[in-house]
């Protein structure tokens, strides 16, 4: 036993259950700031906001991820769909506020919903790499989903990372899914925008990063993300003070912020493989991007695919998504942009409104 | 009538002329090459004492991992 490795391990374990802390923290300073915010309108304090909106269960529970499932009235009896999201990122942008909900939107259109909710990678996340996520989890879920559908296959939903993601796990997996949704997924990640520029490789060293972290802390992902529009966090606040009257506008600003906060560390293994042959060598578009040995060929991904996009997203610039289309094997194909933000895919009413409804219309023609 | 009306200040053109003015520079300055190639000096700065610390760490721990191995 090498008692420098059992302190290490030590180490990445409490971080996790630190993160976890970070996390209540945010959302109780949030409303706090939004209590105040109230007050000076001459308002009472909104409700507490919590996480998930809609009950769920939980179907399975792995080292890495635990499978839940929305049903849409009576399990097994909707058309399954399986939702990958990103690896730092809580699932729940997509069920913020039960009137905010894709997931509740997707429940009343009759489907039955299923999603990864990702795990603190611990101790463990060193070790792990796309492998355990593409070839292991993923699929693993999908044979899940299909068992409880009497074999009938989910189609994925892929949002941001979880997109690419998705679009490995379709190409090097073409009979465990039906059709194929991304959502803000960047795929040439030379065309990716500014996190691009923060991670080229003349500044940026992913292995030292990670030799000294283990584990990619949620905080240092969330202060890249905020260099991209530094003063957002400012105009935030002058937001909430000014729309503070309107109890609706901050709840969805609370429960969007804690959501912000709320994270997972990104396991260190994937994180040098995400950095390096995706961001710094840009592999998986020129077909050169191996996991586990193999290449993922994208003109394998065979699936009905719809790209939907977002024209002002600055975490995957609109180019990125487009460079797919013309990659892949799939002959149903599609791509549907939309003016609004990363974030906003999921979490604008207007999205809500008049995005949503078109993606599960093509969602229920390829079930 | 509300305590505090932060509406109309913000409604003010000269509040949200200041408002952009704030945000292109902040932005300008984060996207600067060289506050850049900073930040990523003291990063790494950072990140080289982490790792220097670590190897001091592993090699306190030496003893009794060796003591460990035996066993």
């Amino acid at each position: 036993m090498q008692m420098h490795n059992e302190w290490r391990d030590f180490g990445l374990q409490l971080a996790d259950a630190l993160d976890t802390l970070v996390a209540h923290g945010a959302r109780s300073r949030l409303h706090a700031h939004a209590a105040v915010a109230r007050l000076l309108h001459g308002k009472a304090p909104i409700e507490y906001v919590r996480g998930p909106a809609t009950p769920h269960r939980v179907l399975e529970d792995g080292p890495l991820a635990r499978l839940l499932c929305y049903p849409a009235a009576k399990a097994g009896a909707g058309k399954p769909i399986l939702i990958v999201a990103s690896l730092i990122n809580r699932y729940y942008v997509l069920d913020l506020l039960p009137e905010l909900s894709v997931i509740a939107l997707l429940n009343r259109r009759g489907f039955d919903v299923y999603v990864l909710d990702w795990k603190s990678p611990g101790a463990d996340g060193p070790e792990l790499g796309f492998a355990d996520y593409v070839d292991g989890v993923i699929p693993s879920a999908a044979r899940t989903v299909a068992s409880l559908h009497r074999g009938a296959l989910p189609a994925v939903i892929g949002y941001c990372m979880g997109g690419t993601l998705s679009v490995m796990f379709a190409a090097r997996h073409a009979d465990k899914l039906r059709a194929l949704c991304l959502l803000g997924t960047p795929v040439e990640f030379r065309l990716s925008g500014e996190l691009h520029n923060l991670t080229d490789r003349r500044r940026f060293d992913a292995d030292l990063l990670m030799d000294v972290l283990g584990n990619m802390p949620p905080a240092m992902m969330q202060s890249g993300f905020k260099l991209l529009n530094p003063f957002d966090a400012v105009n935030k606040m002058f937001s909430l003070v000014r729309d503070a009257s309107d109890a609706d506008r901050v709840r969805h600003f609370v429960a969007l912020e804690s959501w912000l906060d709320d994270n997972v560390a990104f396991p260190g293994g994937v994180y040098r493989e995400y950095i390096r042959a995706l961001y710094q060598d840009d592999l998986l578009c020129s077909g050169s991007m191996r996991i586990a040995g193999t290449l993922v060929e994208l003109s394998k991904l065979t699936a009905p695919l719809l790209n939907v996009i977002a024209l002002r997203d600055h975490i995957c610039a609109p180019p990125s998504a487009r460079a797919l289309m013309p990659l892949v094997g799939s002959t149903k194909k599609e791509v549907m942009e939309f003016d609004t933000g990363h974030i906003g895919l999921t979490t604008s009413r207007r999205s809500l409104a008049e995005l949503w409804p078109r993606i599960a219309d093509w969602l229920e023609q390829r079930a | 009538m509300a305590p505090f009306d932060f509406s109309s200040i913000a409604a003010q053109p000269w509040f949200q002329a200041w408002q952009r003015a704030a945000a292109d520079s902040m932005t300008a300055a984060a996207r600067d090459p060289r506050v850049m190639r900073l930040g990523a000096g003291f990063l790494r700065a950072q990140l080289l004492w982490g790792q220097a610390a670590q190897a001091a760490w592993r090699a306190a721990w030496a003893p009794v991992d060796a003591l460990n191995d035996r066993e």
